[in-house]
């Protein structure tokens, strides 16, 4: 059995070809069936975002599999192989997990280190499970996945500065004000990227938004956007008092708000702050405005250096979490190891309890006395004798599953506790993993066996 | 009494090791130890404390190295309060520092016992001293974040993208702590002051208001008013208002060491 991940995104694949391939959420449940039912997948799980599309499954074959899936997609979204096989990325085994560790924690986003993705893969991996396409596996590897991210989340602040330059502008207003809730915001002249900050603001609390503009038209057409208020650039005074912060991006050739202009504001104002964001070129507003007391001024480059700096320590925050989903994986792989072990552990426990209760049987016919309460003591007790004897001989025997004679540890371990086959194959854990499986324990880890040999 | 305020020492240092660990390497599981390893030292803190006040049998806190024992477990409580309702590493890390330079003067402070009167073992004289030390606690985290209101303005006008500027606080809950903290320090020194004045006016029939501990401890209680006063009147911008009140606390510092050196006043000894 492997671990397989097909799917493209928007670094193999161009729009054209993601823009057909995304799976609508009322529709999934009958993809993720028809890929469980699909010749060679055991397990399954399918990833649909705005930028990538991945089909996570574990396979019994990988050529089987790999073909099979291809067929599915080709199926599921009317379009002929040859064109979108080139577009594809596929990995298995230990690439595969890899590959899922670094996508739930961002590092295989566009924007380095978002978070969106954790509740994305998050919500793929809890419809898997609602439509039953997941199995022992992937609800291992999905689970410990989810919380390394959000561990990791957690403990670096990966996402926690911006990285554009309108989310900037937002978390430079949020360290001169506490909160955006009651601010106004001015924006003057009408170009995109003052409309996206003014969004982002917005999207942040920002109630109240002005607009100043040369033509009032356009001010007004603007201002109905945000519900806000038009004024035309004579009016900028004005605006300016109310304002707490402004974003300008005229195509003025000279600035339009002055030191002069802003001074006088400022003395209307009390010792209410204002931060000014230019972002058009050439400038509107004179870099002297900035020495005035209470007022803040970033113009574009100012913002583009701070993008630069939040993106380098996400950068080097990311070459941190790649050492440790390197320990995650083996992490994961070191519990597959162990999965062959678990019905000789189980079968093991078993028969210990089983030769424990017929001991405590034996008890109760030779001692009638007994009363309940001292019986029960007994019975604690005994199983406890149960518990700490299997303790070191249940710990070697798992670690010993790693090793590479782990096979042969496993015989030993049947021989010397006589632990026959039909007393293995009768336990209900077995029958579990063979249903999951569908192979023998023991022998589902070998791919795994041949993973963790390209780990280390 | 000395070793345990060494090993306070060294339990705090270990703390202010872990916030830099932690800010330094942006780790969220050292600040936290951080926060524990002050959670512990303030339990042996406050537990050496009680066992000296029940040794002694007075509450410790007439004597400057006894003072200089309690005022930095005040710092810590505080901070250990403040830490249930906003999680701020810098200010936990300043207030830690404070108190291991408090407890370090304390270190190179003799020991002493108070001739214990009858007078000193007033209640008036107690809530005098709490009261009083209460509201510096007070003062000195309000303190810090006119410091921290400073440094960020600055970091902001010169447009410093640093580990510092992402760790601080917006300017305006700068000021709002600073302003709220000033407001809960100011009606205790006031009460404290009074308090203080009933008692002494009692026992040294009012000649101790020549005493220059005493006149600065009303200089700094009209500095704070006035503080308070402008930050009403909205006049002065915010940066004004964190210096003056960095200012004032200076004040106080100068008023709490130097008067034990210059003056005799309000030594029980």
């Amino acid at each position: 059995m492997h671990v397989m991940v097909i799917g493209l995104n928007y670094r193999t694949a161009p729009i054209e070809i993601r823009e057909r391939f995304t799976f609508e959420d009322d529709t999934i449940g009958i993809a993720l069936e028809k890929l469980k039912n699909t010749k060679s997948v055991l397990e399954a799980v399918i990833l649909s975002t705005c930028n990538r599309v991945e089909v996570y499954a574990i396979v019994d074959q990988l050529h089987t599999g790999e073909h099979f899936i291809k067929k599915f997609l080709s199926q599921w979204f009317d379009m002929d192989k040859s064109r979108f096989t080139p577009f594809l990325d596929i990995k298995v085994n230990a690439e595969a997990t890899e590959h899922l560790f670094r996508v739930v924690n961002g590092l295989d986003s566009m924007i380095l280190g978002e978070t969106q993705i954790l509740g994305q893969v998050r919500h793929a991996f809890l419809t898997a499970q609602q439509y039953q396409t997941t199995g022992i596996l992937f609800n291992q590897l999905f689970k410990q996945a989810i919380t390394f991210a959000k561990k990791v989340h957690t403990e670096t602040g990966i996402d926690a500065n911006a990285v554009s330059v309108s989310y900037a502008a937002v978390e430079l207003a949020k360290k001169i004000y506490e909160s955006l809730d009651d601010k106004a915001v001015l924006i003057v002249g009408a170009g995109e990227t003052s409309e996206l900050t003014a969004i982002h603001l917005f999207s942040h609390g920002v109630k109240q938004v002005m607009v100043a503009n040369r033509t009032l038209d356009k001010a007004k057409e603007l201002a109905n956007t945000f519900k806000g208020i038009p004024y035309t650039l004579d009016q900028l005074a004005i605006a300016l008092e109310r304002a707490d912060i402004v974003i300008s991006s005229t195509g003025a050739s000279t600035a339009i708000i002055d030191r002069e202009l802003v001074s006088k504001v400022m003395k209307n104002r009390g010792d209410k702050p204002l931060f000014f964001i230019d972002i058009a070129v050439p400038r509107d507003i004179a870099p002297e405005v900035n020495q005035l007391e209470n007022v803040f001024l970033y113009d574009i480059d100012d913002l583009n250096g701070i993008v630069d700096i939040n993106l380098k320590e996400r950068q080097k925050i990311a070459i941190q979490i790649e050492g440790w989903i390197e320990e995650e994986v083996y992490v994961f792989y070191q519990w597959i190891n162990t999965l062959g072990v678990i019905p000789l552990v189980a079968a093991l426990r078993e028969k210990s309890f089983k030769i424990q209760e017929e001991t405590m049987n034996s008890l109760q016919n030779k001692l009638p006395y007994l009363n309940e309460r001292e019986l029960s003591v007994i019975r604690k007790h005994t199983k406890s004798i149960v518990n700490q004897m299997l303790k070191d001989p249940i710990m070697r025997i798992k670690e010993a599953a790693a090793e590479p004679e782990a096979k042969e540890m496993m015989e030993y371990f049947k021989s010397i506790f006589a632990l026959n086959e039909e007393l293995i194959k009768s336990n209900p854990v077995y029958e579990n993993l063979s249903k999951q499986q569908n192979a023998s324990p023991t022998g589902s880890i070998h791919w795994l066996l041949k993973s963790r040999a390209g780990l280390k | 009494m000395r070793e345990f305020t060494f090993l306070l020492i060294i339990v705090y240092s270990l703390s202010i090791i872990f916030y830099l660990i932690g800010l330094f390497k942006n780790r969220k599981r050292y600040t936290q130890l951080a926060y524990k390893t002050i959670v512990i030292g303030g339990f042996f803190h406050t537990i050496t404390f009680l066992f000296e006040m029940r040794t002694k049998q007075y509450i410790p806190i007439l004597t400057i190295d006894q003072i200089l024992f309690f005022y930095p477990l005040l710092i810590i409580l505080l901070t250990i309060i403040i830490h249930h309702y906003f999680q701020f590493e810098l200010l936990e890390f300043s207030t830690v520092s404070i108190s291991i330079g408090l407890m370090m003067t304390r270190m190179n402070i003799a020991e002493m016992e108070p001739a214990i009167q009858s007078i000193f073992l007033s209640r008036f004289l107690f809530i005098h001293v709490v009261f009083t030390l209460l509201s510096y606690v007070f003062f000195a985290i309000s303190a810090i974040f006119s410091g921290m209101y400073i440094v960020h303005n600055y970091l902001l006008k010169n447009k410093v993208w640093n580990l510092m500027i992402q760790k601080l606080p917006s300017l305006e809950k700068l000021d709002k702590n600073m302003y709220l903290l000033n407001l809960m320090g100011l009606p205790l020194l006031f009460l404290g002051l009074l308090i203080g004045s009933i008692w002494a006016g009692a026992f040294f029939h009012w000649n101790f208001f020549v005493d220059i501990k005493v006149i600065l401890s009303f200089v700094v209680l009209v500095m704070y008013g006035f503080l308070f006063i402008q930050k009403k009147r909205g006049k002065w911008v915010k940066k004004q208002l964190a210096v003056f009140n960095l200012f004032t606390f200076l004040m106080i510092l100068i008023n709490f060491f130097l008067s034990y050196h210059l003056w005799s006043f309000h030594q029980w000894f």
